[in-house]
């Protein structure tokens, strides 16, 4: 049984590690928004598509993300593409011939770290699952410590004020 | 390594639930995005305002009456009027008060809109030592989390430690971080 937990403790964290480090770096970047640069790039290519789309959702196929801010101007069709993880494409379409301008605004690694942290769509469903991995090592962690540690009372005496302190917080706040 | 081991353990053993409440919270992801508050209860008490205070004092004082620790210290952007009388939009852990003080009347009209446990949980993983409340239960919380944030990347660095150290030849462990790896680079690059 220890053995088998081990295992499990090992490979969980293991299989969860980039998603360990992307949401504990985000954390320290919510809670600390100076500590860390947020630089962020933007660059423009041109493209010529077929003249002639008035449809802001057909031209917006081309790339993968959220369609938001459509624009109808005489002759051209402006909108933005925003992906889950915090990069932007603004389009400039001209219906009659087609050119096309698309401004890609890309964004450091640390600021995409911060969009998987709190980002929908498929990165709420990573979150659930890691949260599964987390509570699955907190679960194996406890037992591995307590059949491993001949002197049990340092480990206890911080589990019990970390717990006691913890949800003695969580409880007296929730019922005020 | 004893020393790395002993820092991994007890990291971990006096930050549980701080951890514990991270995993609850990213298992209701899907249901915190929509919105499920409860319909707001509407209530009145008698309240008077005293002479020449300002509107922060007055929000400070339906604070205290209405045992609104908190919602302290008040923002600016709480403190709003509408139709001549102070309007008090407190935010809080557990949802929002909104709190029009009827001077004329000698009353306050109170809107409780209360947070779900989910929302409630949602709230404190995300409350750190950059937040300063006026409670001091909160404020030890903030500063608990933030310790426990900081322990969450000390177990990661000394588990990785401890796994270069004892467990590198582990085919298990070495398949577990190669999926982990592939599956954060695929859904990265399949996202961004």
């Amino acid at each position: 049984m220890y053995q088998k937990l081990r295992n499990i403790h090992l490979a969980t964290a293991l299989l969860f590690l980039p998603f360990l480090v992307a949401y504990a770096v985000s954390a320290v970047d919510f809670a600390h928004r100076k500590w860390l640069p947020h630089p962020h790039w933007i660059s423009v290519e041109n493209l010529k598509l077929d003249p002639g789309i008035t449809d802001a959702r057909v031209l917006a196929r081309q790339w993968r993300g959220e369609l938001a801010d459509v624009e109808n101007t005489p002759g051209y069709l402006k909108f933005r593409v925003n992906t889950n993880l915090g990069r932007s494409r603004d389009v400039t379409y001209s219906i009659a011939t087609g050119d096309t301008k698309v401004q890609t605004s890309k964004i450091d690694l640390f600021t995409t770290l911060a969009f998987m942290h709190i980002a929908q769509g498929v990165w709420a469903y990573v979150a659930m699952v890691f949260s599964i991995g987390l509570l699955t090592l907190g679960a194996t962690g406890i037992y591995l410590w307590f059949k491993n540690h001949n002197k049990r009372w340092i480990g206890g005496l911080l589990l019990l004020t970390g717990v006691w302190v913890a949800i003695g917080l969580i409880v007296s706040m929730r019922w005020t | 390594m004893w020393l790395i081991r002993k820092i991994h353990t007890y990291a971990g053993l006096l930050t549980f639930v701080n951890l514990a409440v991270y995993g609850i919270v990213g298992l209701c992801a899907l249901y915190l995005l929509r919105p499920h508050s409860q319909p707001p209860v509407v209530s009145y008490q008698d309240f008077t305002a005293e002479p020449n205070l300002t509107d922060r004092q007055v929000a400070e004082q339906v604070c205290a009456q209405l045992n609104l620790s908190l919602a302290t210290p008040v923002n600016s952007f709480a403190i709003q009027h509408e139709d001549e009388n102070l309007l008090l939009d407190l935010r809080h852990a557990n949802g929002r008060h909104r709190v029009t003080v009827l001077e004329k009347d000698g009353r306050i009209r109170i809107e409780v809109t209360r947070n779900s446990i989910w929302l409630y949980l949602y709230t404190l993983h995300e409350t750190t030592a950059a937040f300063h409340s006026g409670d001091w239960r909160m404020q030890l919380w903030a500063d608990y989390n933030e310790f426990a944030m900081w322990c969450l990347l000390t177990m990661i660095v000394s588990g990785f430690a401890m796994f270069l150290a004892s467990r590198v030849r582990s085919r298990l462990a070495q398949i577990s971080l190669a999926a982990g790896c592939c599956a954060f680079a695929a859904l990265y690059f399949w996202t961004r």
